[in-house]
C-alpha cells in the first residue's frame, strides 16, 4: 500500500511540463545514443550531466535514467540493421537480429526488440516499486561496519561478474580507490597525493574521469579505422510481430525480464551481463539450438528484455543502499551527490518526492520509448546514415564542454585527456573500467565507514566479526572472493557499460 | 613490451603510494589516520603489478595496436585536443574549438575544404547555441568578448 501511495505521489510530482519534457528528451537522446555507434550510454550521461545541474532533481535524474534505458532500446536498431552494436548490451542482439534482417525479417526483429524491451521494462519497474521500500526498511538499521561489509560485497561481486583477468580487475579497484583519495582528507584536512597542485586539492573531478575513460578513449578507438555503415534496409516494414513470432518470443521475454532484473540487482551485473546470460540460457533451453546465430527470434527477444530489465534492477541497490552495481549507476550516484542528495536506506523516507518522482518518470519514459521506437523507426534508420566524420567533432566538443562546465577549470581538461589516453591503452590490454569507476565513487564512503568502524571498535578489525550482519556480509564476500579465483574464464565479453 | 612496461609502472606506483601513505601516518591518537586507506591501495597495486609481471595467463596475446594510418589519426585527435586545451583560455571556446575542428577535419578526416568549413561552422554553432545560450552555461570567452 505504501508503494502504491508513493507511486501516486511520484506521478503527481512528475506531471509538470518541465519534468515530462526532460523525460521525453532523455528518451529521445537515449535512443539516439543507442542507435549511433561510437558513443555509449555512459559517455552520453557524462557529457550531458552538467546540463542537469540547472534542473530540478526529478527532471535531471529522470532525464539521466531515460538516457540509460533509452540507449538499451536504441542499441538494438543498429545491431539488427548494421551488425554494429550501438552499445555493449546489444552485442548479442546482433547475432540473430542481423541474421533475421538478412533474411528480410528486420521489421519483426525490431518490433520484438522494442516490444520485449517495453514489457521487460514495465515488469522490472513494478518489481522496483515494491521491492525498494522493503530493502530500504531492512537497510535502515545498518551502521558503519555493515555499510563497509555491503560495499566490500558489492566490489567482490563486481569482480565475480567481469570477464577477463581478475587480477586486472582487483588492480582497477585499487586504482579507483587511489584516484579517489587524491585531495584533502575530509576528516583532518590533510592533503593527499596532490603533488602541491592547488587544482588537485578538491580531488579528481568525476566527469573528467568518466568522459576521459568512456568518451575520449572511445573516440580514439573509433578513429583508428574508418567504418562505413552498410544498412540492410532503407525502409523497415512489418514491425508488428506475427503470431508465430509471438509464440516463439513470449517465454524468452518473460525469462529475460526476471533474469535481467535479478542480474541488475547484483553488483557487477547490469545490462551487458544480463543480455549475454539470457542469450546463453535461451540457446540451452531451445529444442533446436543450432538455429541460434542464424536468425532465431528467441535470441533477440530474451537478451533485449534482459538488458532493459537490468536497468531497473540496478536502480534498487543504488537508491536503497547507495551502492552502484555498474558504471552507469556509479555515475548516477555521482550525479545525485553533486545535486546534494545522498542515496541510501533513508533516501526514500527523506526524499520521497525525488525517489517516487524518478520511478514514475521511468514508467512514463518506458511508454515514450515504445512510441519513439516503433512509429519513428524510419527516423532512426536515417540517423544511421550520418557518417562518423560528422559526429566525431560534435562528440569531441561535447566532451570538452561537459568536462569544463563542472568547475570552469581548464585543468580538468588535462585530467580528461590523461584518462582518455590511459583508457585507450588499458582497453587495448583488456582492462575493464567498471571496477575502477565503481571503486572511485564508493571510495569516500568506504573509507569513512572503515575509519568510523575502527574508531567505534575497542578490538580493532574484530568489529567486523562481532556484528552479525557485517560478519555475514564479509563472510559472503570472502566466499565469493575464493570463487573469483577458482572461476574458469566466463563466457562473457571484455568490455562493459 | 607495452604491457611489461605497464606492469612495472604498477609496481612503482604501488611502492610510491605506500611510501607516501607511510609519511601521512597510518594511525593517530583519534584512530585510523589519512595514510591507512592509501596504504591498503598501495599494497594491493604492488601485489597485483607483481602478479601481472610473473603470470603469463593474464598477458594479452597480440594486442591490436593501430597501423600507421590509425596511429596518425589518433595522434591527430590527441594533438587537436591538446591544442584546444592550450588555446581555450586565450582564444575562447568559439574560436579555439572552430580552429581545432577545422584542422582535425582537414588532417584526420581529410575532408574537402568547403565540407570542413561547413561542418566546423555547424558543429561549433550548435554547441555554442545549445550550451552557451539555451542552457546558459558560461563557456570561456576570448579577448573580443565571445
Amino acid at each position: 500500500m505504501e508503494a502504491i501511495n508513493g507511486l501516486a505521489m511520484g506521478f503527481s510530482v512528475l506531471f509538470t511540463p518541465e519534468n515530462l519534457y526532460f523525460c521525453f528528451l532523455g528518451s529521445l537522446v537515449g535512443t539516439l545514443v543507442g542507435v549511433l555507434p561510437g558513443i555509449g550510454p555512459l559517455a552520453a550521461l557524462a557529457l550531458l550531466l552538467p546540463i542537469t545541474f540547472q534542473m530540478s532533481p526529478v527532471a535531471g535524474l529522470g532525464m539521466l535514467c531515460a538516457i540509460f534505458y533509452g540507449a538499451m532500446y536504441g542499441g538494438s536498431t543498429t545491431s539488427i540493421l548494421v551488425n554494429i552494436p550501438g552499445e555493449a548490451a546489444s552485442v548479442v542482439t546482433a547475432l540473430d537480429g542481423h541474421a533475421m534482417a538478412r533474411q528480410g525479417r528486420a521489421g519483426s526483429a525490431l518490433g520484438i526488440a522494442a516490444i520485449g524491451s517495453f514489457i521487460a521494462g514495465t515488469i522490472s519497474l513494478v518489481a522496483l516499486t515494491f521491492f525498494s521500500p522493503l530493502l530500504a526498511s531492512v537497510a535502515i538499521s545498518f551502521g558503519p561496519p555493515e555499510n563497509f561489509g555491503l560495499m566490500v560485497l558489492g566490489l567482490v561481486s563486481t569482480l565475480y561478474m567481469i570477464g577477463g583477468s581478475k587480477v586486472k580487475g582487483i588492480l582497477m579497484i585499487a586504482l579507483g580507490f587511489l584516484a579517489a583519495t587524491v585531495g584533502m582528507d575530509i576528516v583532518n584536512g590533510q592533503d593527499r597525493f596532490t603533488l602541491n597542485n592547488v587544482n588537485l586539492a578538491g580531488g579528481i573531478e568525476i566527469l573528467s574521469v568518466v568522459i576521459g575513460l568512456y568518451g575520449v578513449a572511445e573516440i580514439l578507438a573509433n578513429c583508428e579505422t574508418i567504418v562505413k555503415n552498410q544498412l540492410l534496409a532503407d525502409k523497415v516494414r512489418g514491425l508488428w510481430p506475427s503470431f508465430s513470432d509471438w509464440k516463439a518470443s513470449w517465454k524468452p521475454m518473460m525469462r529475460g525480464s526476471f533474469l535481467g532484473f535479478f542480474l541488475g540487482l547484483v553488483p557487477g551485473g547490469g545490462p551487458v551481463t544480463a543480455s549475454f546470460v539470457s542469450y546463453t540460457l535461451e540457446r540451452r533451453l531451445a529444442k533446436t539450438p543450432e538455429r541460434f546465430g542464424k536468425g532465431a527470434i528467441e535470441g533477440v527477444a530474451g537478451p533485449e528484455a534482459a538488458n532493459n530489465a537490468a536497468v531497473s534492477g540496478g536502480m534498487i541497490p543504488l537508491f536503497t543502499l547507495g551502492i552502484p552495481g555498474n558504471a552507469v549507476t556509479a555515475l548516477l550516484l555521482g550525479a545525485l551527490v553533486i545535486q546534494g542528495v545522498q542515496p541510501g536506506p533513508t533516501f526514500i523516507t527523506q526524499r520521497p518526492d525525488l525517489f517516487w518522482g524518478v520511478v514514475a518518470s521511468m514508467y512514463v519514459g518506458n511508454v515514450f520509448l515504445l512510441l519513439l521506437n516503433l512509429p519513428l523507426i524510419g527516423l532512426w534508420v536515417q540517423c544511421l546514415r550520418v557518417p562518423y566524420r560528422v559526429l566525431f567533432p560534435l562528440i569531441l566538443l561535447l566532451a570538452v564542454v561537459g568536462t569544463y562546465s563542472a568547475n570552469k577549470n581548464v585543468f580538468d581538461l588535462w585530467v580528461m585527456l590523461g584518462f582518455g589516453i590511459a583508457g585507450y591503452v588499458l582497453r587495448k590490454l583488456q582492462y575493464e573500467f567498471s571496477p575502477f569507476l565503481i571503486a572511485f565513487v564508493l571510495a569516500p564512503m568506504l573509507e569513512q565507514s572503515l575509519r568510523q568502524s575502527l574508531v567505534m571498535s575497542p578490538h580493532g578489525m574484530l568489529i567486523f566479526a562481532e556484528r552479525p550482519i557485517a560478519a555475514c556480509l564479509i563472510g559472503i564476500s570472502l566466499i565469493l572472493a575464493v570463487l573469483v579465483f577458482r572461476q574458469r574464464k566466463l563466457n562473457q565479453p571484455v568490455g562493459d557499460i | 613490451m607495452v604491457e611489461r612496461g605497464l606492469n612495472l609502472l604498477w609496481v612503482v606506483l604501488g611502492l610510491a603510494t605506500m611510501a607516501n601513505a607511510w609519511s601521512l601516518g597510518l594511525f593517530g591518537s583519534m584512530g585510523p589516520d589519512s595514510g591507512l586507506f592509501p596504504m591498503i591501495c598501495g599494497v594491493i597495486i604492488t601485489l597485483c603489478g607483481l602478479m601481472l609481471m610473473i603470470s603469463r595467463s593474464t598477458r594479452v596475446v597480440n594486442p591490436e595496436w593501430p597501423a600507421a594510418t590509425g596511429r596518425r589519426r589518433i595522434l591527430g585527435v590527441l594533438g587537436g585536443l591538446i591544442g584546444l586545451t592550450v588555446t581555450l583560455p586565450y582564444l575562447g571556446f568559439a574560436i579555439s574549438s572552430a580552429l581545432t575542428t577545422f584542422v582535425l577535419l582537414q588532417t584526420v578526416e581529410r575532408s574537402r575544404v568547403l565540407e570542413s568549413l561547413i561542418l566546423t561552422l555547424v558543429s561549433v554553432s550548435v554547441i555554442v547555441y545549445v550550451f552557451g545560450h539555451l542552457l546558459g552555461m558560461s563557456l570561456p570567452r576570448g579577448p573580443w568578448g565571445w
